[in-house]
């Protein structure tokens, strides 16, 4: 009896002094999210695109393998830059490296998804849905508003 | 040479004074038949002369660049006030796709109004505005859709410029970059 009242003393004794250190150790979330989402007003057939950061919060490296959406049957990651010539250029990125712990920013003149030819219009102060596919089969949905930065 | 002196100096004073902002093109002298987005004939620069012109270059089915290209000359008309004395244009180097309703459907999703128009044109007579002003394009990557139709991506050149009131370039940037329209302010403040 003795032996359990010095036992709830001192254990949570124990954890208050640990926490200092734990403050320092990374913060994981133990999950990938998507914040900061957003995408371009576009016209039905014509061209959109989609941006957001993805923050890998697990101590576990994954890949970003496609992006589905529910306002197109075309998506694509693309990667936008100045080539050789001085032009502007894309290339198609089959797949993006989120290492553990690390945070990846889709934004305007980068990386992009591109929305190919979307089935509706996509008018300010709607949102659209993206699916996320990773090589650990994780999926994560988002619903992100469409809005212009005019 | 002494008594000279004086007179050479005023010579250049004059001279300096009246130089105005540098040309780095004079598009005067050239004259293209174009249709903006509501389809209404324009004749490029004839029809712009007396007024400033920003000039942009897109095309619609870019999904990234073009479209910061033409925040940019949004955000260029904002911050000028939307002055009654300058142009905004956009000008398509793929003209087979971006036909003046394609056109209307962009300038439609920029939600934009007064003094800014879009242009396209035959193909071939586009070919040609653009060499004037030395933008290049060519078609880079192409895809197919599922539905079964082929779509091409292209490299461009990445520029605005500013034409003065008698259709010559006086400004000319890369397009896209965030710093752009406070570079083109800055300079079309101190030359107009």
């Amino acid at each position: 009896m003795k032996y359990s009242i010095l036992f709830f003393l001192i254990t949570p004794l124990l954890l208050f002094c640990s926490t200092p250190e734990k403050m320092n150790e990374p913060i994981s979330t133990n999950e990938i999210t998507l914040s900061e989402g957003w995408a371009r007003p576009s016209k039905s057939g014509m061209m959109s695109a989609a941006y957001f950061k993805l923050n890998n919060g697990t101590t576990i490296s994954d890949t970003l393998l496609s992006i589905e959406s529910d306002v197109s049957s075309n998506t694509q990651i693309h990667l936008s830059f100045q080539n050789e010539e001085g032009l502007m250029s894309m290339e198609e990125q089959k797949y993006v490296l989120l290492s553990a712990q690390s945070k990846v920013e889709f934004k305007q003149g980068g990386l992009h998804v591109m929305i190919i030819q979307p089935d509706q219009d996509l008018i300010e102060g709607d949102s659209l849905s993206l699916k996320l596919h990773f090589s650990s089969s994780i999926e994560l949905i988002a619903k992100i508003p469409i809005r212009s930065v005019n | 040479m002494h008594r000279l002196l004086p007179t050479l100096l005023t010579f250049i004073v004059l001279i300096n004074c009246q130089s105005g902002p540098e040309v780095i093109d004079d598009l005067s002298g050239t004259s293209f038949s174009l249709l903006n987005q509501d389809s209404v004939s324009v004749t490029f620069p004839d029809d712009y002369e007396g007024r400033f012109v920003v000039l942009g270059f897109i095309y619609t089915n870019c999904p990234d660049i073009c479209p910061l290209i033409t925040q940019n000359l949004i955000k260029i008309q904002r911050e000028l006030g939307y002055p009654d004395d300058v142009q905004f244009l956009g000008v398509t180097f793929d003209p087979e796709r971006d036909t003046p309703s394609v056109l209307a459907n962009y300038k439609e999703v920029f939600n934009l109004d007064k003094n800014f128009d879009f242009l396209t044109g035959e193909p071939s007579t586009i070919s040609a505005f653009m060499d004037s002003v030395r933008v290049r394009s060519q078609v880079s990557l192409s895809t197919t859709t599922d539905d079964g139709k082929k779509l091409y991506f292209m490299n461009h050149s990445d520029k605005i410029m500013v034409l003065d009131k008698k259709s010559r370039v006086i400004i000319e940037y890369g397009g896209s970059m965030p710093q752009i329209p406070n570079l083109i302010i800055e300079d079309f403040q101190k030359l107009r």
